[in-house]
This record gives structure tokens, sequence and C-alpha cells, in this order.
């Protein structure tokens, strides 16, 4: 109920984004943070930072032991390193063939589809109904349910929107098909997967935001914490109040609870690991290995050794009965945002996901049975191992050895999959039109916001430099505001300032001769958007004439098909995602209609456009004149007037009034034109008078907001100096 | 009367010992209608030691020079320099060029009832109202002293440059003690890779001996709660102005003061290393506790349903001796141990009327001065000046009268001078060794 009322208050303060990407995205852009494996059909799922879901077909480890040994030749086989960019990747033996970023056909690991429907980050993932039911969480607020199909066909079930913030984690009860969802907004919400995903069960209790989430396969228990930091105990079919226990000093974000639900693993932002016992809400005991925040926790089938990781980049593994016992597995580049087992019983190996766009396994066993090399084998080596010949053992790890004293027990993953770079720094160029970006790999690149595409490639270049180069002295309001954080170009636009920005098509680069016809950037920018769209296409099929507001949208561009469109409501929440060349079709058409805010309606329908802004300024002869009385002439014009309409203004009509004749003057610049018929032509003006702003000679090119940018520079009024040339 | 009260101090203090090794003077300053808030902040500024020489001091240097100078700084300096010069012990003295030079520097707006309240919710200039609040015009006072030491410096330095070497000998001595001081400061500046951005000096990083001894640095610290990066941001500080609640303390407010604060819901934190909005955690610590720690209490408070400031005359228990918890990790002098040495108090129920005194401790002894009335205070009875207990006049407002005046006698400023300063040498607290506290 509330959210109805919600929606139509926030309904004029809608917004638009786009996001500018290539078609496929096949890999990963940004820091992948949710991970799920299955591992009956060998099928990774992988999702993160960039928003998008992608599907990876894995080899299981028997088969691949088996074209193993059937590939390569009985003396052994070749484990190569290879120097990519800055790190090494151990791709699996039978894809060594070359340092190829993108998993090539014969990688092991085949990119098989992506599933786009989140706008901000994915946070997590379950993969319940035996594996035919993927439910994901993100910051846009939504949980999403989507069918997984053999045939990679994977479709978009379901929207959940009973969050009001950021959607944190999941949970899954596998015995009784039910998924838990907890966010930021304290809520916490039980969904019966066979019950068409109904809302079963609504969880209070939790007075902070909450991070982790652990429930029984029974739903017997679910466990929830946060930055509360005490972990609350709910039982769902009493919804009693719930039981706590305290003991984190900070943030709690991964918590573990076993089959039984007696007793539970946490970490969190402290550094540290705990083991409770429920039944007495106690720490049983405490690891405290890590140097710094613990972000995510797996744990074995059986309850007996906890795998760890955070933001120290260490990944550890710890006897659950024994936790100061922790032993380095091995060490990331970047902090680690998830790991994964890939099989809960037994585990060979695990799934790690970090900040970094690349997604790894590294091995559980001992590196004897792959081969991998000894602890004490460098990476930069690359040599020969033969499986005939007993790898060195690794060495026992002495318990009380501290874990920055131990070696890592692997010092390169198994397995790799490439991801791409991300945009980490933007700005948008003094032309309102083009955004230059730096990637993850020091790439410079510049778009173009108008065609959503990029445009440019710059190499590795210095940011700052290329950003000079492409400077121009033209002030162009801002009209959009730019965002990076799913690694691409996301550009957003509100009612407030979408259509500030006017300006000349000679300006614009569409017509060097024109100066009198404008165009609005934001108006163009919505005809691409919703050029498909068929309300818009019948308001311009009806158009014969194009009349001014036309004029000033006329040079859109078509933008490419596959960009993700969004509508959302004023704090970001997502209201109805498509695609550009979707809007045409039925479905997203009529969906369209339903969301679409009015300010953009009476922009490409009614193609009502605002008006040029005014600005007043002031008018005054240069003190070098030495004027017997100053007098000032407070003015108004559109923004855009340039400096050469002002002088020609000055010389036909101040100076010319010797008297000093003050007439309506604001008159004059509304009907400028009729008085252009001057005694010099406009272009030779600047011979006769010149213009000063704060003491600098204005060029007779410059429109006014342009001066008042760069030269005035400060608040209040725009002052202008004249001073007529004597021949 | 007060000759009389003066006559019985003088007998009470000449009993004590202590005093006579000491040339303590003590002087009621003459009211010369509502101007209660500037004696008392007079008067603790006078007992604050290291103040109290830096003026005098200047008052000297400018005799020295032999330049006759005109403004609120030598009016205040000719002040301190007449009590501190006085025959006897104790008596009463008239500030009246300085109140005269406060009138004509800020129009005449002195007594304007209310302008304070009116005035400063529209205007953030500080320029031609003079307020009826003594905080407000402790920092005017002080704002006003370092602006004008740095536009002497800079006139001096110009004056340098012209005269090039010919009068070098002269000049550098009349520069040294503020250049040295200005040295010193920027080399701690320097070391601890601070941005100078003073709430009250925007425009200049200049400092003076003002903010050597009250300027402290507070360090703002946010914690984006998704990828864990602390950012931390410092900001200088003369005085703090501290929240205040009802049957609490000094140590506690000031624990509020520095309590994390989550960005949530629609206030995320936008996070450089994530690009995007996130949950963040804030809090402000003391990065550098000042050598003069002024604590001004925040007992008047706007009320929205009363459309006006109400005081809150909560019960704040004030300790003698403060030792700082809310201070920074890598914090210089952590472990200051702070003593009590002026404190301001406004008594009435509502602030804008009322009245104003000052507790002062000289030597051993407490002291209250109540305009040109100058009393022996037990420090037992100091307990008195910490607010009320309950919360009577909150409660029922406007009309209740019936709260004992005395009790909403409140201690409004506080000033505590950090134990290890000396001050005859103004290096000695650098030698204290730097240690950790958390809050």
């Amino acid at each position: 109920m509330s959210s109805v009322s919600n929606a139509s208050q926030t309904g004029s303060k809608k917004k638009l984004s786009f996001i500018v990407r290539d078609e496929q995205e096949p890999s990963h852009r940004s820091a992948v943070s949710a991970m799920q494996y299955d591992a009956q059909h060998g099928r990774l799922f992988t999702g993160g930072s960039d928003t998008i879901i992608r599907t990876w077909s894995v080899p299981q480890h028997k088969v691949c032991f088996r074209i193993f040994f059937a590939d390569f030749p009985k003396n052994g086989f070749d484990v190569q390193y290879f120097f990519l960019s800055r790190s090494f990747y151990l791709q699996d033996a039978f894809s060594a063939r070359g340092g190829v970023r993108s998993p090539g056909k014969n990688s092991p690991v085949q990119y098989q589809g992506s599933l786009e429907q989140h706008t901000d980050w994915v946070n997590d993932m379950i993969l319940c109904g035996n594996g035919k039911i993927l439910i994901s969480a993100s910051n846009d607020t939504t949980v999403k349910a989507w069918s997984i199909e053999r045939d990679n066909k994977h479709g978009y079930l379901d929207c959940f929107r009973s969050h009001k913030d950021y959607v944190s984690c999941l949970a899954y009860a596998p015995n009784v098909e039910k998924v838990v969802s907890a966010s930021f907004d304290r809520n916490i919400f039980v969904y019966d997967i066979n019950a068409n995903f109904k809302t079963v069960n609504n969880l209070l209790g939790c007075k902070d935001s909450i991070y982790s989430l652990a429930t029984t396969p029974n739903l017997s228990l679910i466990l929830g914490s946060g930055t509360e930091k005490l972990i609350r105990i709910f039982d769902p079919r009493t919804n009693e109040k719930p039981m706590k226990m305290r003991g984190h000093t900070d943030n709690v974000r991964a918590l573990v609870v076993n089959d039984d639900g007696t007793r539970a693993l946490s970490a969190g932002s402290d550094a540290t690991i705990r083991l409770w016992d429920i039944g007495s809400q106690r720490c049983i005991s405490t690891c405290i290995a890590h140097q710094e925040g613990v972000w995510t926790l797996q744990v074995d089938s059986s309850f007996s050794t906890v795998y760890s990781a955070g933001k120290d980049r260490w990944v550890l593994k710890t006897p659950v009965n024994e936790l100061p016992k922790s032993q380095l597995l091995f060490q990331e580049e970047a902090p680690v945002k998830k790991l994964l087992l890939s099989e809960k019983e037994n585990p060979s190996s695990i799934w790690v996901g970090t900040w970094k766009s690349h997604i790894k396994r590294w091995s559980l066993r001992s590196s004897a049975q792959l081969s991998i090399g000894g602890d004490d084998e460098g990476p930069t080596s690359s040599s020969h191992y033969s499986t005939s010949t007993p790898a060195p053992s690794s060495p026992p790890v002495s318990v009380s050895l501290r874990v920055r004293d131990q070696k890592p027990q692997q010092t390169t993953p198994e397995l790799v999959i490439p991801g791409a770079a991300s945009i980490n720094k933007h700005k948008t160029l003094n032309d309102k039109r083009h955004v230059l970006t730096r990637d993850t790999d020091e790439n410079v690149a510049l778009y173009d916001v108008l065609a959503a595409k990029k445009v440019k490639d710059y190499g590795k270049r210095s940011f700052d430099e290329v950003f000079d180069e492409n400077s121009k002295t033209i002030f162009i309001p801002s009209w959009f505001v730019v965002d990076s954080k799913s690694g691409m170009l996301q550009i957003t636009l509100d009612e407030l300032d979408v259509f500030s920005s006017w300006l000349s098509t000679k300006d614009a680069g569409f017509d060097d001769n024109d100066r009198e016809t404008k165009v609005n950037y934001g108006g163009m920018m919505l005809r691409s958007l919703f050029e498909r769209w068929p309300p818009c296409k019948a308001a311009c099929m009806e158009a014969g004439e194009m009349d001014e507001v036309q004029k000033a949208t006329s040079h859109f561009f078509s933008l490419p098909e596959h960009t993700p469109f969004i509508v959302c409501e004023g704090n970001g929440r997502p209201l109805f995602r498509l695609l550009v060349g979707d809007a045409g079709k039925e479905f997203e058409a009529n969906e369209l209609s339903q969301v679409v805010p009015p300010w953009v309606i009476d922009a490409i329908e009614r193609s009502q456009l605002p008006k040029f802004n005014k600005m007043p300024f002031y008018l005054l002869p240069h003190p070098s004149t030495n004027p017997k009385q100053p007098k000032k002439d407070r003015l108004s014009a559109t923004e855009m007037l340039q400096v050469k309409k002002v002088m020609e203004h000055v010389y036909d009509k101040v100076l010319s009034n010797s008297d000093g004749l003050v007439c309506n003057f604001f008159f004059k610049f509304c009907y400028f034109d009729l008085f252009s018929a001057s005694s010099i032509p406009i272009s030779q003006i600047h011979t006769k008078i010149e213009m000063y702003c704060n003491e600098q000679k204005l060029e007779p090119e410059m429109d006014l907001r342009t001066v008042k940018h760069f030269f005035w520079k400060q608040s209040g009024e725009l002052l202008l100096y004249y001073k007529p040339i004597k021949n | 009367m007060g000759a009389n009260g003066s006559s019985q101090l003088e007998k009470e203090i000449s009993t004590t010992d202590s005093v006579n090794t000491t040339n303590e003077h003590y002087y009621g300053l003459v009211n010369f209608g509502n101007t209660c808030y500037c004696n008392s902040v007079i008067q603790a500024l006078f007992f604050c030691r290291p103040f109290r020489e830096r003026i005098l001091n200047y008052k000297q240097t400018l005799k020295k020079s032999g330049a006759s100078k005109d403004n609120l700084v030598t009016c205040l300096a000719d002040l301190f320099h007449n009590i501190a010069n006085q025959k006897r012990r104790v008596g009463t003295i008239a500030p009246k060029r300085f109140i005269t030079k406060l009138k004509k520097e800020n129009g005449n707006n002195l007594f304007t009832q209310n302008s304070y309240f009116q005035l400063s919710k529209d205007s953030e200039l500080f320029d031609n109202y003079m307020q009826q609040d003594a905080h407000e015009f402790f920092n005017y006072l002080l704002n006003t002293i370092s602006e004008t030491l740095i536009t002497e410096k800079k006139a001096e330095r110009e004056k340098t440059l012209r005269h090039g070497t010919i009068k070098k000998g002269n000049v550098t001595v009349n520069m040294a003690p503020a250049t040295a001081g200005l040295q010193r400061d920027d080399k701690t500046g320097e070391r601890n890779g601070i941005t100078v951005e003073g709430n009250d000096f925007r425009n200049s990083t200049e400092t003076t001996w003002i903010h050597e001894i009250f300027q402290g640095i507070l360090t703002n610290e946010t914690r984006c709660l998704s990828c864990e990066t602390v950012s931390s941001k410092d900001e200088n500080f003369l005085d703090l102005s501290i929240d205040v609640e009802q049957n609490t303390s000094i140590t506690h407010c000031l624990r509020v003061f520095s309590e994390t604060e989550t960005l949530c819901g629609d206030q995320k934190y936008f996070c450089e290393t994530c690009s995007s909005k996130q949950e963040a955690q804030k809090r402000m610590r003391i990065k550098k506790p000042p050598q003069l720690l002024a604590l001004h209490l925040k007992r008047f408070k706007y009320v929205d349903s009363l459309n006006r400031h109400t005081k809150l005359s909560y019960r704040v228990v004030f300790p003698l001796e403060l030792r700082l918890f809310n201070v920074s990790d890598d914090a210089e002098h952590g472990d200051r141990m702070y003593d009590l040495v002026a404190t301001v108090v406004h008594c009435g129920a509502t602030p804008n009327r009322g009245h104003y005194i000052t507790l002062v401790k000289s030597n051993s002894f407490w002291l209250v001065f109540d305009d040109d009335i100058v009393e022996k205070l037990d420090v037992s009875s100091m307990e008195e000046f910490s607010g009320m207990s309950t919360d009577a006049n909150i409660q029922m407002p406007p009309g209740n009268q019936s709260a004992p005046q005395k009790n909403s006698e409140s201690a409004y400023i506080l000033f505590y001078q950090a134990r290890n300063y000396a001050a005859d040498n103004p290096d000695h607290n650098h030698k204290s060794k730097n240690s950790t506290h958390s809050v």
C-alpha cells in the first residue's frame, strides 16, 4: 500500500538512465561477489558489480582428468605459466596454447550466456529447484528469479520488490525449497519456491542494516546480522522474539550454520571468525588469524573445516574445532568478496571472486596430486613436472606458526576465467557531449554520450593530458550525470537539468554556418532513447513542417539497439529496464507507457522544451575611455548571445545615442534581429568595438555564459565593458 | 557593596600562604549595561595563563616598537596590563576603553537584545552585529585577535621587503616571537601531512599564537562498509561545541561527540573505491589536542515547537581534571591531562535573559567573578554549577518561574589547560611521548 503512494510521490522525480556497453559482454567487468556452482551439470553462475549474471560451463574434475591423460603424452604433461598483463595465470593444461584473455574455444570454461535485468551490483545468488531456478539479490533493491534451462536459453521469471534498500544476502533451505533474502532495510523475507515464489514470511527485529544471513536446510532457524554487530536467531515457525548472540565488535559480514542448527560460524569487519553454540547463545572460540575484515566463509558438509577470506586477500583453511589453527592456502591479488567450494563433501577445489574481474579456481588438494609445483616453486620459473614423479608434498604446517609467517600452500590457481577491464575514472568534457574514461588496464578512451558509444581509444596515455587536448573554451550547462559503478558508463538524466543544454548547431558541430538554430542535447537524447517507441514515432510522423523545437532535436542519433535503458525512481530504484531496440515491441511499449515520466512525454510527444535561459548583465563604458558619468545599463539576453551581438548593440544603440537615451533594452534583445541592419556587417563589428570582462578582452564568437564561466568566474551579475576603437 | 566585598576578599586571600608567593591580581569588571557576557569571557581569558602572557607580551612589544595603535587587541592588552599592574591585589576596574572600542567596531548593535538568535539564522556574516552570547563573543574575540596579528605580520613582512637589509636587525627583533611560533607550527603540519582547512580562517593558512594556544585538530574518519576503506579529513578547531544530555558528564558528552554515525538509507556515502553509493560509518576524533581546550556546551537549543531558542539547564558534571578518550590512534599528546582553569557560567532560564559569571582557578583556590564583585569559592560548591537534574523548566515553558534561580546557573564554556604546558617554555610539551588511546 505504501509502495503505491511512494510511487506517485516520486513520480515527478523519476529519472532515466542508460548504459554504454558492447552488445555481448562475455567477461566480468568489475568485482565478482556472487557465485553458484551446479556440479551435476558442470555449470558455474557468477555475478557482481557489473550487474550481469553470467553462466559458464565447467568441466567436472573427473572428466577433466580423463581428457588429461587422453590428450597428453604418456611421459607427463606440461604446465605452463603465462605472463598476462601484470599477473600470472595458470590455465588448465589443455587450454595452454596462448595468452588469450577471453576463453577461447579450447578453454575448459566456456561462456554460455548472460542474465541481464539487474541495474546495480549483484550481491548474492542461490541456485534452487534442482538447479532449475536461480535467485539473485542486488543493490537495485530487487530480488529476481530466473529459470535455468539445459539448452542455456535461460529466462527471466520474476522480480520481487518488497525490499526498500540494497538486498545484501540470500540463504537457502533446500529441504523445504525456500529462499530467504535480507536487506539494508532491516527486513528478512522468506519465499516459497514451490508456491510460485510467494512471500511466506517477513521477519522483523533487526535494528540495523543486514549484511549476512544463514539458515538450516529445513528452515528451522534463520540467522541474520550486520552493522548491529549482534547475531539474531529467528525461529520462522513461531515468529517469536529472536535470540541474540553478542561478541563481534564490528559489522558481521558472513554467517553459516550447521544442518541441525546447533552451531554457527560468523565473520566480520573486526577480522575475527567466531564459533557459536546456538543452544547456549555463546561464543565458543575465536579465530584471529586474519588481519583485516573477513567477508566470506565456506564450510564443508561435515561442518569440520571452514574456508575464509576477505580484505587481507588471504584464503585460510581452519578446522572448526580448532579455530586458532589456521593454514594459509593461498593469497589472492585483490580483496576477496566470495568463496565457493566446488563440492561441499570432501572439496577438491574452491572458486574465488575478488575486486578484480577474474574468477579463479584453486585446488584444495595437496599440491602433489595436481603436480603444480611445490611450495618452494617460484612463480616466474616454468618447469616440467611429471605425474610419475612424486612431487614434494606440502610440508605439514606447524600449528604454532602465525599465518603471516606461513608459506602459501598454492601459488597458482588451477583455472582462471579472465575478466575484462572496468572504467574507474571518468570526466565529462567541456562540450558536455563527450566523456573521457580510464579503465583498470590504464587505457584511456573517449565516449560520445549522444550516440551511446565509444568513439576513440587513446591507449595507455595520461588521462589529464588527453583531457586537456580535448578541452575547448566553451561553457555549456550540464545535462546528465555519469557514473561507473558497474565498470561501464552509465548516463542518468533527470528532470531538473536534462533540458538545460541549449547551443547553436554550429557549436554542436552539426552545421558550420548556422548560428541561429539552437539544439538541445537533452531533447536529442530523449528522441534517441525513445526513437522506436510508438508514441514517439507517431509524434515525429505527424509533424510536417518542423518547428523550432523539433529542429532542436532533429539531429538526434540512432542508438545501438542493445543499449540498456532504465526508468527509475528519484532514489535510483529501478521501475523498468528494457533495451532501446525493444521499445517498439508490444509488451515493452506498454510497460514503458506505465512508467515514463511526464517530462519525457512533454518533450518527445508534445515537442515541448523549456525556453532558453535568460541572463542579466550590465553594460558599462571601459574605464580607459574616461566616461564623464559612467552609466550602468542593465540588460537581459539569452545565455547563448554572442559577444559580437553585444558589440553590435553598443555600436548601434549606445554609442549613437550619445545623449544616453536608455530605452527598453529587454525589448531590443528579444527582437534583436530586427535591429541587425546596422551600418556595419556583424562580421566586422570587432574592428569597431572591443569588449572586456575582468580586464580581459573577449572574443566576438564567445557567448555570454562562456564569458561568465571563464572570465567573470563569480556569482553576481556579469559586468561587460565596451571600448570603441578609434581609427 | 563592591568595595566591601573586595576588602573581605583581600582579608581572605592574605590568610592564604601560597598567594603571597605570587603576585596575582583579582579585579572585578564594571558592567556597562548588559556587558556581563563580555566581562565573563575577559576574566576567563585573563586566568588562562598562556593567553594572558601573550597579550601582555604583545603590549610590551608594542611599547618597545613605539608604534601607537588603537584596535581591540591593544585595548584588551591595555586592560590586562592595567589589572596586572595595580598596586592593590583586589578591586574593581572599568573596561571602558575596551567596551567603547567593541561597540565602535561593531556598530551600535551591542545592546540589541535577541539579535544573535535572529540574525545568525539569516546571515552567517559575523560583521556588524554583536552578540549577547558569551560563546559568540569568545569566538569573535579570538578571530579578531588572530586577524589583527596576521595583518600586522603581513605589514611587517612588507616593511622588511621594502627596507631591505638596512633595518634588518631591528625588524627581526620585533618579529621574533611571532615567527618562531609560525615556523614550529608549519613543521608539525608537514610532519603529519595536515591539510590546513580551518573553519575560522578559510582565507589564510597563517597561524598566530592564538592558534598555538587554542587550536587543535579534529579528524573526520569515514569508512565504507562495503570495501572497508577508511578516508579521513582533518579540520582545525579553536573550540569544541558539544551537545549536552541530562544527568551526564563532560566525558560522556565528548564520547557522544565522537560516536560513530552510520550513513545509510538515502544518506549513503559515495565511495571512491566502490565508484558507488554505499553505507559508511563516520566519526570525529581529536587528532591534536590543543594546549588550551575550550569546550562550549550547546545549552541554547532551537526548539521548533516553541519557535525560539530555549536553554537546556541539564546537569552535566564537569571534572576538575580531564583526560580525553576520543583521540585518534595517531594523535600527538593523546594522553594529555587537562586541568580546569576557568568556567563561564550562564545564569537564568532562557538564552535571552540572564547573566554570565566566571569561575576561575588561581593557584590553589577558586574565585567567582560576577562583574565587579569577586568572591572566594569553596571547591565543594563547584558542583552547583553543573546544571539542574530535573527538566522542570524545559517541560513547563515559558511562564514557569518556580525553578530556583540558583540551580539554573550552569557551566557554559569550560577552559581546560594541558597540564604539561609550561608557560615560559612552549617547547616543553613537545618532549612528552606520543601515546595512543582509542575511544
